[in-house]
């Protein structure tokens, strides 16, 4: 399906990379269907899309590290293959992903030149060259770093601006920033910007992956919208707005249809945890608050304000240095995952791959994984009750699988992050822990699992969850609490739950009440 | 990174499950019948019963000792300590009969006291200090020797319990042996542990994905603890067996088995990197290269060929399973 | 001024350098004949072999693999010098360091292509190079070359020649380590993933980590026979666990990315010399398994508790 786009341009300028009819699918999945994209020199191209839409998959494409399964992409006018992303980048197609890959042991200027390196006559690598062109590059892009500083040692953002150094140095005529700004503070943001603004005056085409709206709307001329894996709207930036967008993305005209509706105010609300002054040696300091039953609360702020940590202790993975969480009156020692999960407290992480889930063992393994004691006789697994279990979840959450011997790798992520939640549930638990529930999942799911968590609230279970996504503080949670720098500033309950008193929270302001 | 997982650090063991999935471990078996009767047929008297009954026996050992060593490996550990712990048992036993007037059961539970020792060093190392298994067990392997010629001041001694010996020896029970019956008990424990319980199952999974087995709620330390304390012991065993069979012991008794236990292991189609595999497979490959070694010996070939040949047919056999099953990206 | 002196020679001089000091100084505190020219020869002639197998393990350890058939490869060099050299004269010592070059490709090859870990390709490595050792020679003894002889225990100019190989490999690996290929092996180490990304070839580093670990262990081998004047399969053993020991001595990680060549020798010195000292304090050699074996504990949790520091 090709979407005209509505260009005040000549129509007959050619763009510098262009899409034909590019198509993937993995089996039956289809995660790119049928992408016409035109990128013009000298302008930048936004893609949005939720998570599974197919964004990553179109960029690994253009990147050289997935082969399409039908279609063409044209670059410079020709038709080309690429084969790997080593290839893709000498002919100029450059990305700078969200997760850094650094070689975290080598210098700033080593990891900006890594793989080619300039050399002296004997064959060997040039350092003293490297560290010159390395300052070049650091002076136009207006960072402050040292290039003989080992990468471990630099701030996140510092890092994610390395990945653009680095982007840079193959002298890229295509550069797709994937998620880019994710890590960034203002500052860095700035710089990005002014790079961005540099590199369109020299005639580069930049693909903007991302969700944050004000950047888009800042930053780029064009946009592609994204759903189920086609481009389902295009146009100028200038002639877009944020609710045709976001309507075009997730396919609802309403936003209010996701989320299910919020408990009301007059329910009993007894006290399930209670956290008392939790100080950790992280920096968390004085962390207070309590988790109620049939409640979900949220803790909001800005990435890394120490939301996990406080979630980590509830779950004995982060030992408090200061502080107490008690159930009931009884504080609770709470030294590993086994005491948290005694005393009723469950975790689902953050990582499914690496940290929820067992990738390499079968669908069954993974759902009975936390419920052993259920379906098992003195010790020994009885393999009928696993797949009484197993068929009841699947039912329950409507996991798609074709046979539950499959590996888990094989779902689909959204799938996938229903088995790491539904694991949790024939376990008595009285206490849910989520942390960023939704992350890479595609919008179906997500309504399903904010669903599953309004009915476990319901029935009585607490719910505490912390997520990057305002809009879940807002829509979906009970009470939020917003973290700045590793201490509670404020708390919201009911109406005053609202995008505008969390970011003003999020960067420390004074906790106002506004409408 | 999606694009990692299937660029380089591609998962080894979802290769081992890609494909074959539990028809991999009946391999070693086939190879195994196959070879076996290539040699009944050429070889005289290589084809009857009690030849091949003697061969099995002869497997036990490997058997019981690759049992433990296939309970660590699938955990995600290696234990280099096997062989030193079979050395050690056949030593205490016969040096505290030879030394002191205790008899032949309290050496037993001497022995099997330096075992769990041992595997509480082995867990304590790579459980709590977090040192690599390998290291940690290599290390502890020449700590062990050392007591070993420690205690037995470099000169071994014979011993007599002529009980026990006649039980290790003699076809007692449906004409089979002492060597024999504890291998088969020692295989109905591993395989209803690996196979059947909740605690095998938190191996495999502690093996496949350790961090998740963490948040999962499973206790990695005992884990770790209990998997080496097992592959200790069940090393002991053998040694104390081995001993009766033959009447004596010696500083080189275990060393076979140490590169013996995981060859049986990862011959039998196990993957070394842990989370998948079976001790159906280490029967296999016990049984394999008892074979292997036998018909070397046939063949004259001196102890140090016979080594060469093993290495050879482990790294060709690691080749085949690798290649065997690649993923498709 | 002073803050980046003390800054540059953190960065160049390994953790492990207080150690070797200390214990070169308590070595030549129970034996002060050390300090004489021929003392000196005599210590580094003890040193040498441990420093370049610990090199060859280093250079494993950093491409995250291990090697554990450096051992076999020392055995298997001096068997050859001690069998071919009736036939083959000097030419014995060149198919030695061939011999356990074409072992470190074999072992190298199917880890970079087979994608099998190293520490298992390299157990079965060493029951087939071991084993050839013994088949080639199953009594220590054979011929060595005298030269040989005479190269190693030299010392023109009263420094050893042994400590002048020492100094020339540190020099090459300077050298090396700037070359494409030398700084693929670091990435590589560090961050495959990354490396890859950039178009470096993974399994060329890989192979070439193995390829220089068994040319080092061939040359280690070499030492060994000119040292002891014969051939002997099975003394190259002890050095595998040992040369494990001294490379995490030497500050290398085992996740790779993180290591030098001086900390190897730094981390080689410290390990020899301490069995120097428990020699001369008389320790018998029954306890001297047992104190190896502790040795390396600690050595590990050292290494182990040094990653966390960084």
């Amino acid at each position: 399906m090709s979407v005209p786009v509505q260009s005040s341009e000549d129509p007959r300028r050619v763009p510098l990379l262009e899409t034909r009819g590019l198509t993937k699918h993995y089996g039956l999945t289809f995660a790119v269907e049928e992408v016409d994209l035109r990128l013009f020199a000298g302008s930048v191209h936004a893609l949005v899309g939720e998570n599974g839409a197919g964004k990553s998959t179109l960029i690994k494409m253009l990147t050289g590290l997935v082969r399409p399964t039908r279609g063409e992409i044209r670059y410079r006018e020709r038709c080309v293959e690429l084969r790997s992303p080593h290839q893709a980048m000498a002919d100029g197609i450059v990305a700078v992903h969200q997760e850094l890959s650094l070689v975290e042991t080598m210098s700033v200027a080593e990891n900006i030149w890594l793989g080619h390196e300039p050399r002296t006559r004997l064959g060997r690598i040039n350092f003293g060259e490297l560290v010159k062109r390395s300052n070049a590059l650091i002076g136009e892009v207006g960072l402050e770093v040292d290039p003989s500083r080992p990468v471990g040692r630099l701030a996140l953002a510092e890092k994610q601006l390395v990945e653009l150094l680095k982007a840079l140095s193959w002298k890229p005529q295509v550069l797709v920033l994937d998620e880019a700004t994710s890590s960034l503070g203002d500052v860095e943001v700035g710089l990005l910007k002014r790079t961005i603004g540099k590199l369109k005056d020299a005639g580069c085409a930049i693909v903007f992956v991302s969700h944050r709206m004000l950047e888009i709307f800042q930053i780029c001329d064009y946009c592609s919208i994204m759903k189920d894996g086609r481009i389902v709207h295009e146009d100028e930036v200038a002639r877009l707005d944020e609710r045709l967008v976001v309507a075009k993305m997730t396919g609802r005209q309403g936003q209010h249809q996701l989320f299910p509706d919020r408990a009301g105010p007059g329910r009993r609300r007894g006290r399930l945890l209670a956290v008392r002054n939790l100080h950790t040696r992280s920096g968390l300091h004085d962390i207070s608050f309590e988790v109620r039953s049939g409640e979900i609360l949220g803790l909001g702020g800005l990435q890394g304000h120490g939301q996990v940590e406080v979630l980590e202790c509830l779950y004995g993975l982060r030992h408090p240095t200061a502080g107490s969480i008690s159930s009931g009156d009884v504080p609770l020692r709470l030294r590993r995952p086994t005491d948290a999960i005694k005393a009723g407290i469950v975790f689902v992480p953050e990582d499914r791959k690496i940290q929820g889930l067992f990738v390499d063992r079968t669908v069954e393994e993974n759902i009975v994984a936390c419920s052993h004691p259920m379906v098992s006789f003195l010790g020994f697994l009885q393999p009928s009750r696993v797949r009484e279990v197993t068929q009841q979840l699947i039912s329950e959450m409507a996991i798609k699988v074709e046979r539950v011997s499959a590996l888990l790798r094989s779902l689909s992520g959204g799938n996938q992050q229903k088995v790491a939640l539904g694991r949790w549930l024939s376990s008595r638990c009285r206490v849910f822990v989520l942390v960023e529930p939704t992350r890479g999942i595609d919008i179906n799911t997500k309504v399903e699992i904010y669903r599953l968590l309004r009915r476990l609230a319901d029935s009585g279970m607490g719910v505490v969850l912390t997520t990057n996504e305002n809009l879940e503080l807002v829509r979906l949670c009970d009470r939020v609490i917003v973290l700045f720098e590793k201490r509670v500033v404020a708390e919201f309950q009911g109406d005053e739950i609202t995008e505008h008193n969390i970011v003003a929270a999020s960067f420390g302001q004074a906790q106002g009440r506004a409408s | 990174m999606a694009i990692a997982e299937t660029a380089v650090t591609e998962s080894a063991r979802s290769r081992a499950w890609s494909l074959q999935g539990n028809l991999r471990y009946a391999i070693p078996y086939l190879l195994f019948a196959v070879c076996w009767f290539v040699v009944a047929v050429s070889v005289p008297g290589f084809g009857t019963i009690p030849h091949f009954m003697y061969m099995v026996v002869f497997s036990g050992f490997l058997g019981m000792v690759a049992a433990g060593q296939t309970v660590v490996i699938i955990s995600g550990g290696i234990d280099l300590s096997v062989g030193a712990m079979v050395t050690l048992a056949g030593v205490t036993i016969t040096q505290t009969m030879y030394a002191t007037r205790f008899g032949f059961v309290p050496a037993v539970a001497l022995a099997f006291v330096a075992a769990v020792l041992l595997g509480l060093l082995n867990g304590a190392g790579i459980g709590l200090l977090r040192i690599p298994p390998l290291v940690m067990t290599l290390a502890s392997s020449t700590i062990i020797h050392g007591i070993a010629l420690l205690i037995t001041n470099g000169t071994p001694h014979e011993v007599r319990i002529p009980s026990f010996q006649e039980w290790v020896v003699k076809p007692s029970l449906f004409g089979i042996n002492g060597v024999l019956q504890s291998w088969i008990v020692v295989s109905v424990i591993v395989l209803l542990l690996l196979e059947r319980t909740v605690y095998g199952k938190r191996i495999f999974l502690s093996g496949s994905n350790p961090t998740a087995a963490l948040y999962a709620g499973y206790n990695p330390r005992r884990l770790t603890f209990f998997v080496y304390i097992f592959a200790s012991v069940l090393s002991a065993g053998a040694g104390i067996v081995s001993i009766a069979f033959t009447g004596n012991s010696y500083l080189g008794m275990g060393d076979a088995y140490q590169l013996g236990s995981i060859a049986a292991v990862v011959l039998g189609g196990t993957s070394i990197l842990g989370g998948t595999g079976s001790y159906w497979g280490t029967i296999a490959g016990a049984l394999l290269l008892t074979l292997i070694t036998s018909v070397l010996t046939l063949f004259r070939v001196s102890g140090g060929g016979q080594n060469a040949v093993e290495g050879a047919i482990i790294l060709v056999l690691m080749a085949m399973y690798a290649v065997g099953t690649r993923t498709r990206d | 001024m002073t803050a980046s002196f003390v800054r540059f020679i953190r960065a160049q001089v390994p953790y492990a350098f207080v150690p070797a000091v200390a214990f070169l100084g308590l070595s030549i505190a129970l034996n002060p004949r050390i300090l004489t020219l021929r003392g000196l020869n005599n210590l580094s002639l003890q040193i040498t072999a441990l420093i370049l197998v610990t090199m060859a393990q280093t250079l494993v350890v950093l491409v995250r693999e291990m090697d554990m058939s450096v051992g076999a490869q020392i055995g298997l060099a001096t068997a050859i010098i001690g069998t071919a050299t009736q036939r083959l004269g000097a030419g014995s010592v060149a198919l030695a360091i061939l011999a356990a070059v074409a072992s470190g490709l074999l072992c190298g090859a199917i880890v970079a292509w087979l994608r099998i870990p190293g520490i298992v390709v390299t157990l079965a490595a060493s029951m087939i190079v071991g084993g050839l050792a013994l088949v080639i020679l199953p009594q220590s003894g054979g011929h060595v070359p005298p030269f040989l002889g005479k190269l190693i225990t030299g010392r023109p100019y009263g420094v050893p020649n042994t400590a002048v190989l020492v100094l020339l490999v540190l020099l090459s690996w300077k050298f090396l380590k700037g070359t494409p290929l030398g700084h693929s092996i670091y990435a590589v180490g560090g961050n495959p993933y990354s490396a890859f990304a950039s178009g470096l070839s993974v399994p060329r580093a890989k192979l070439a980590a193995y390829a220089g670990s068994g040319l080092l262990a061939g040359i280690a081998g070499v030492v060994v026979a000119g040292k002891t004047m014969t051939g002997d399969a099975l003394i190259g053993e002890p050095y595998t666990l040992t040369s494990i020991a001294s490379t995490v001595l030497g500050g290398a990680s085992f996740m790779g990315g993180v290591a030098t060549m001086r900390g190897a020798a730094a981390g080689a010195i410290v390990m020899a010399v301490l069995v120097n000292i428990m020699f001369f304090l008389g320790v018998s050699t029954m306890y001297q398994y047992v104190v190896e074996g502790i040795i390396l504990l600690v050595a590990v949790i050292v290494g182990v508790l040094n990653q966390f520091r960084t």
